[in-house]
């Protein structure tokens, strides 16, 4: 394994996959329908708007129309005529008005203005100075030029109709009114002499019920403007004027649409905030965009579900394979799936039984192998029989009062006893010296006078515990390297060092040349590769034994135990063993 | 004189087995033979013996099975088995019906003398009194006695079995064996026990360190001296201190 990679689990990857593959069209879908959406619906309100802009100017125009057929009715009145003319100049018969040249008048103008709120006045000014209206008495009844400067306009219009921009009619005696107003010089027909100025003053109530008439939205702003661009309405409400609103906020948030009439030369321009139109659009974004909050939420729940149904069988099988891995072939993963992934948990159980049949096979094999080997090595040696012959043979040698015979009987069968049949890897030191002693008895009965071991070991170390079979191979050892024509003497003794028990094993034998010595420690200390764990006495390759020795010693204990050589001797061998003091610890307690 | 049955199937072994008793060992007297549980059991009913002793695997009857028979019937008679079989469940049940000794084949003559030796101070504890072996046990005692002697003026070095034979001139297996015989305990296990009682008595008596005292018993290993301590004495050094000083 390859250290610290970032792990990241299966069903991680796939949520992030899945989440990711569900949001992308979502984020895009969402951001093109409200941009086309809002596109369109700017679009379609720029068209409503041009629509309603060109119904309110049919309408003004109508309107204008309408009244322009007012000012137009002093030329189907020959008594009017006539009475301007009378009072066409200043001086003739001064600016006397009879009552009846007034109550003529008065009817016409009169009967012009029924049934027209709107109409603020219909005033007729004749150039003697006169004024005519239909208000009696909130009307002055002569006028000054020097007031009325927009009487200059219309004289120059010559006889054509003039729209007025909103002004002060001076004229008025009560307050001084706001109006807009139409005029029209009035002409003699054949002479083209200028008779009078008949001019109707409208309120913006006129322009109010037509504007009212249209379904623009409330929040959007309708002007009228006349051809100097000078604004005919709205202009005695408090509403903003569409210069200052157009200079208040970024002409960018506005909608506009223009129209101008030909016949009244009225432009109408129509002021929609986009904000508004926007309004529309960004609700629905608002609404499109909780649906897909909340299908997305859906579908990462439903992510999460999914890739781990996809993971489970997996993870499943990685469990199982893990258990695998620890030895247990008894492991069969379940197969949820008819996909690839039950098709691997299929195969994986495949080879996970063939593994525990080969196991099994091998394990088994052996085993019966082993079996085998040991009922033939028992069928050949079975113990009980050995035993009594030596009995045999000892009962035997007592008969016939060869001691020694009975001796070496007893002591073989106490070495058969303890090599063979006891099977724990650690004995009393006591027990390992008693084997010792067994053998080397066997051996003294051979050589004769020629071999004495010397066992002095302290009383108090007679419970250490040993592993076992550590001592006979250096008797046997002395009797193979060091035997010479005198007599040989081994002696045991332990010794105890801190923590360590010291085993030693000298003899008066020939003792080892340097060069000797040196084979013997290369030997030794040579890294054990083959007959490791060949133990017992017997046949087998010179110098074994010893290498045994040290080597389950160093594997048991570590580092500083094992056989050691002392050099210090002066006469023969002086071998050494050095392992921890144990000791049945608190066995009784 | 002890009486004693045998049980054994072979019957050359038994032959040869009754000689080593009566002739090699002596002071036994074979009075009855068996080839297996059955027949010792027979036998037992019209005659009599102080000791049974018996081989384990035979037909019919073996020797635990016998065993446990006569524990039923004659609770207080000895039985030594003697046996090929040194198998931890042969041994088990054999304790477990309270045999008297467990000897394996091929018989040794030291331990069985020992055996025999043990049996006769059960079956006749007066018997030390008769006059043609008293020369010989006081002898014996007085080697007893100056082993003992020499363990107690030794007890802070090291003493081993070579060395105390070598005082006696007598051989080491001999004198473990005569040790075991005459005092019923093993020399390992009376040095050991003599060891303790010094190490009581220091512990008591003086305030020297634990590893002082463990060195003057012979201990140069404190922790083996505490454990050797705590198995024998069935606490610790320091809590026996406490112990005594509280008294």
């Amino acid at each position: 394994m390859k250290a610290k990679k970032l792990f990241f689990p299966m069903r991680l990857k796939f949520v992030i996959l899945l989440c990711g593959l569900i949001t992308a069209p979502f984020l895009i879908s969402g951001i093109m329908t409200y941009s086309q959406y809002s596109k369109n619906v700017e679009e379609d309100s720029i068209n409503y708007t041009n629509q309603i802009i060109n119904q309110v100017s049919i309408n003004v125009d109508r309107y204008m129309n309408d009244v322009d057929r007012l000012t137009m009715a002093p030329y189907y009145d020959n008594a009017v005529l006539d009475i301007l003319r009378k009072h066409g100049t200043l001086s003739t018969s001064g600016s006397y008005v009879s009552s009846d040249q007034l109550a003529k008048m008065n009817l016409m103008i009169s009967s012009l203005a029924v049934d027209r709120s709107e109409i603020q006045g219909i005033l007729l000014f004749a150039y003697d100075g006169t004024l005519f209206s239909n208000l009696q008495n909130t009307v002055s009844k002569s006028w000054d030029a020097a007031q009325n400067e927009w009487m200059k306009e219309a004289e120059a219009a010559d006889g054509e109709l003039i729209v007025l921009p909103p002004h002060t009619g001076t004229y008025y005696l009560d307050e001084q009114r706001q109006v807009v107003s139409i005029a029209r010089v009035i002409r003699e027909t054949f002479t083209n002499k200028h008779l009078g100025i008949i001019k109707v003053d409208l309120t913006d109530q006129g322009f109010a019920k037509i504007l009212a008439g249209t379904s623009a939205s409330p929040n959007s702003l309708i002007y009228l403007t006349d051809r100097q661009d000078r604004v005919l309405y709205p202009f005695s409400s408090g509403l903003p004027l569409a210069g200052q609103v157009e200079k208040n906020e970024n002409e960018e948030s506005f909608i506009k649409a223009t129209k101008r009439s030909d016949y009244t030369g009225i432009q109408v321009t129509g002021l929609v905030r986009k904000n508004e139109i926007k309004e529309g659009a960004r609700s629905l974004a608002q609404y499109t965009l909780w649906i897909t909050v909340i299908s997305i939420l859906i579908a990462y729940i439903a992510a999460g579900v999914a890739s781990g149904r996809m993971v489970r069988p997996i993870r499943h099988l990685q469990m199982k394979m893990k258990r695998v891995q620890r030895g247990d072939f008894a492991v069969r993963a379940t197969i949820t799936t008819t996909d690839e992934m039950g098709q691997l948990t299929g195969g994986f159980n495949v080879m996970v039984s063939e593994l525990e049949r080969l196991v099994k096979e091998v394990y088994e094999s052996k085993i019966r192998q082993r079996d085998a080997e040991l009922d033939a090595l028992q069928s050949q040696i079975n113990p009980h029989f050995i035993y009594n012959t030596l009995e045999s043979i000892n009962s035997l040698a007592m008969d016939k009062q060869q001691e020694e015979i009975s001796d070496i009987a007893v002591n073989l069968g106490k070495l058969l006893r303890y090599t063979v049949e006891r099977k724990e890897r650690f004995v009393y030191l006591r027990d390992e010296i008693s084997f010792a002693e067994a053998y080397s008895q066997i051996q003294a009965s051979r050589l004769g006078d020629q071999l004495e071991v010397e066992i002095d070991v302290e009383l108090g170390h007679d419970y250490l515990m040993v592993p076992k079979l550590i001592l006979q191979p250096f008797i046997e050892n002395a009797i193979e390297h060091a035997m010479s024509a005198d007599k040989l003497t081994v002696r045991l003794y332990t010794k105890m060092e801190e923590d360590h028990l010291l085993i030693f094993v000298e003899d008066n034998g020939m003792g080892l040349s340097p060069e000797k010595l040196q084979q013997v420690e290369q030997h030794i200390y040579a890294t054990p590769v083959e007959h490791v764990d060949r133990r017992g006495f017997g046949e087998r390759k010179k110098g074994f034994a010893l290498r045994n020795v040290h080597w389950r010693l160093f594997l048991l204990y570590g580092e500083g135990c094992g056989l050691f050589i002392d050099k210090s001797n002066r006469k023969g061998t002086a071998f050494y063993l050095r392992l921890p003091l144990l000791y049945e610890e608190e066995e009784q307690a | 004189m002890i009486t004693v049955l045998l049980v054994e199937d072979e019957v050359n072994l038994r032959t040869r087995f009754r000689k080593l008793l009566e002739e090699v060992i002596g002071g036994c007297r074979v009075v009855g033979e068996a080839a297996n549980g059955c027949e010792a059991l027979e036998w037992l009913k019209t005659q009599m013996a102080d000791v049974v002793i018996t081989d384990i695997r035979m037909k019919d009857m073996n020797g635990i099975e016998l065993l446990k028979r006569l524990k039923e019937q004659y609770p207080s008679m000895p039985v030594v088995i003697v046996s090929g079989y040194g198998d931890f469940e042969y041994a088990k049940d054999a304790i477990k019906y309270e045999v008297t000794d467990y000897l394996l084949k091929p018989v040794d003559r030291v331990e069985l003398n020992q055996v025999i030796e043990k049996l006769r101070k059960r079956l006749q504890p007066a018997a030390p009194a008769h006059s043609s072996a008293e020369p010989a046990e006081g002898e014996e005692r007085q080697i007893i006695r100056k082993v003992k002697d020499i363990i107690a003026s030794r007890l802070d070095q090291d003493i081993s079995l070579q060395y105390l034979a070598d005082q006696v001139h007598l051989n080491h297996r001999y004198l473990s064996a005569l040790f075991k015989t005459e005092s019923g305990q093993n020399l390992s296990d009376y040095v050991t026990a003599c060891r303790m009682d010094k190490a009581k008595s220091l512990l008591r008596t003086t305030q020297l360190k634990i590893q002082d005292i463990a060195r003057s018993c012979g201990y140069p290993n404190s922790k083996y001296f505490m454990s050797v301590f705590k198995q024998v004495v069935g606490s610790t050094p320091s809590e026996y201190r406490d112990r005594a000083g509280q008294v």
